[in-house]
């Protein structure tokens, strides 16, 4: 009798563990994470921030975030993927997807040694695109997250 | 069968190891996958899903700095009394007027009016307090930073920056983002009612242009508050009131040619078209700021 009570107590610790494990994360990105990108973003100040959620999925994903900005500020997008356990792509384009020849601005692909990487936008500037895309994926891998902060000058 | 139970924790047992094996396993293949090469990942053309398009909006202390920088100067009796904040008692009352006040707290910083800022602070704090975001000011000793910086603009400026991304990072990540555009149109009118009021004082040209800036903000702000307005009749009673601010502005010829023609030009108003919405401004301010 005992060793079935334990038994079953060792099988309800195994099942706690396996069940944390797959649990969503309780903040994504990490705090260090976000507190890196916080202080990487000085001396501009903080204007907004945005965290992009995605499950994983067989095929591949895309959402697009429009940032706002005034013409006569210089601004600061500041970026981590961190919290991804697969590298997306980050693209920031000055019109929105449904338009064609749109320009490219920048593109996380030509910084792929870095989990954190910046753009600072030109004045004149009324808004930019950031075009989020992550390849299909095993769903195991769960959840992950792009996180953004936005800083003027 | 009195056997079978424990066969059936061992090989329960041995999962668990597995799988907690495989998954530390796939947590470095994780780690060793943002280095791999992506490009040739096939990546859609189009938006994945319905709710994938977002907006972010910006800081009222940056609209402010946007005033103040356009030659805004202070006077005094425009910014919502600080009294009046215990008498919000519903949770989108509270949210707007937190907004409010966060206006008015960077308007006195900007103009170095540190008691008035500071008075602003607790209140900003105790609406706070009562949509349940203690933690915001308690973890980050925001009152104490405050005091410490009172006599230095710039520092202070940095503080009210802290307080708004600890307030929004707050929000995302106790699935109040609903509050967030309802605190950020709170801001924006106060922002615009101190703007045109300013500007009806002294015709100061470059706030007119401040204020037309302000406008393009505000078809995004009303999506929003759509997208969570929902059943919310108070919400909705509010939102018909921007909308009302909007359809006036975009009815505006010289609005609509900047629109049609696609330029970054700055829209001019002239003091009629500001004074009819100015006072379309003042009716929303009153609805947010009376009880």
């Amino acid at each position: 009798m005992l060793k079935k009570k334990s038994i079953l107590s060792l099988l309800g610790i195994f099942s706690f563990a396996i069940l944390g494990s797959f649990g969503p994360p309780t903040e994504c990105p990490s705090k260090d994470a976000k507190t890196k990108v916080k202080t990487m973003l000085k001396p501009y100040k903080y204007d907004s921030a945005k965290t992009t959620r995605f499950t994983f999925k067989a095929k591949s994903q895309k959402k697009e975030i429009e940032v706002p900005l005034f013409l006569t500020e210089k601004y600061k997008l500041l970026f981590t993927v961190d919290g991804m356990p697969v590298r997306p792509s980050v693209k920031i384009y000055n019109k929105d997807i449904s338009t064609k020849n749109r320009e490219l601005l920048f593109n996380s692909d030509d910084h792929k040694d870095k989990t954190e990487f910046e753009y600072e936008t030109k004045k004149w500037t009324r808004k930019v695109f950031v075009d989020i895309e992550v390849p299909a994926a095993s769903d195991s891998l769960g959840s992950g997250c792009v996180f953004f902060i936005v800083g003027y000058e | 069968m009195k056997t079978s139970l424990p066969k059936f924790a061992v090989f329960l047992v041995a999962s668990a190891f597995a799988i907690g094996i495989s998954s530390c396993n796939s947590s470095s293949e994780s780690e060793d996958s943002l280095a791999q090469d992506t490009t040739a990942v096939s990546m859609p053309d189009e938006l994945t899903e319905e709710d994938s398009v977002s907006v972010i909006l910006p800081s009222p202390l940056q609209i402010a700095t946007l005033f103040k920088k356009s030659g805004l100067t202070y006077l005094d009796g425009l910014t919502n009394e600080t009294s009046k904040a215990s008498s919000y008692s519903s949770t989108n009352k509270r949210a707007l007027n937190a907004g409010v006040y966060m206006t008015d707290l960077a308007y006195c910083v900007l103009n170095k009016q540190t008691q008035k800022a500071m008075d602003y602070v607790k209140t900003v704090r105790s609406l706070g307090a009562q949509m349940g975001m203690s933690s915001v000011f308690d973890n980050n000793s925001f009152v104490d930073r405050f005091e410490k910086n009172i006599n230095n603009e710039d520092s202070l400026a940095y503080v009210v920056a802290d307080l708004q991304m600890e307030t929004d990072m707050y929000l995302e990540q106790n699935d109040m983002v609903k509050l967030s555009p309802i605190m950020f149109s709170g801001a924006w009118v106060e922002a615009l009612y101190i703007g045109t009021k300013v500007y009806e004082a002294n015709k100061e040209e470059t706030i007119n242009h401040k204020i037309t800036e302000q406008m393009i903000i505000l078809d995004k702000v009303i999506s929003l508050l759509d997208k969570y307005s929902g059943s919310d009749e108070e919400l909705a009673s509010y939102t018909a009131t921007l909308k009302d601010i909007s359809a006036y502005y975009n009815s505006i010829p010289a609005v609509q040619q900047a629109k049609a023609s696609e330029e970054q030009a700055e829209v001019k108003l002239s003091d009629e078209e500001l004074k009819q919405l100015s006072a379309k401004i003042v009716e929303a301010r009153k609805k947010i700021v009376n009880a």
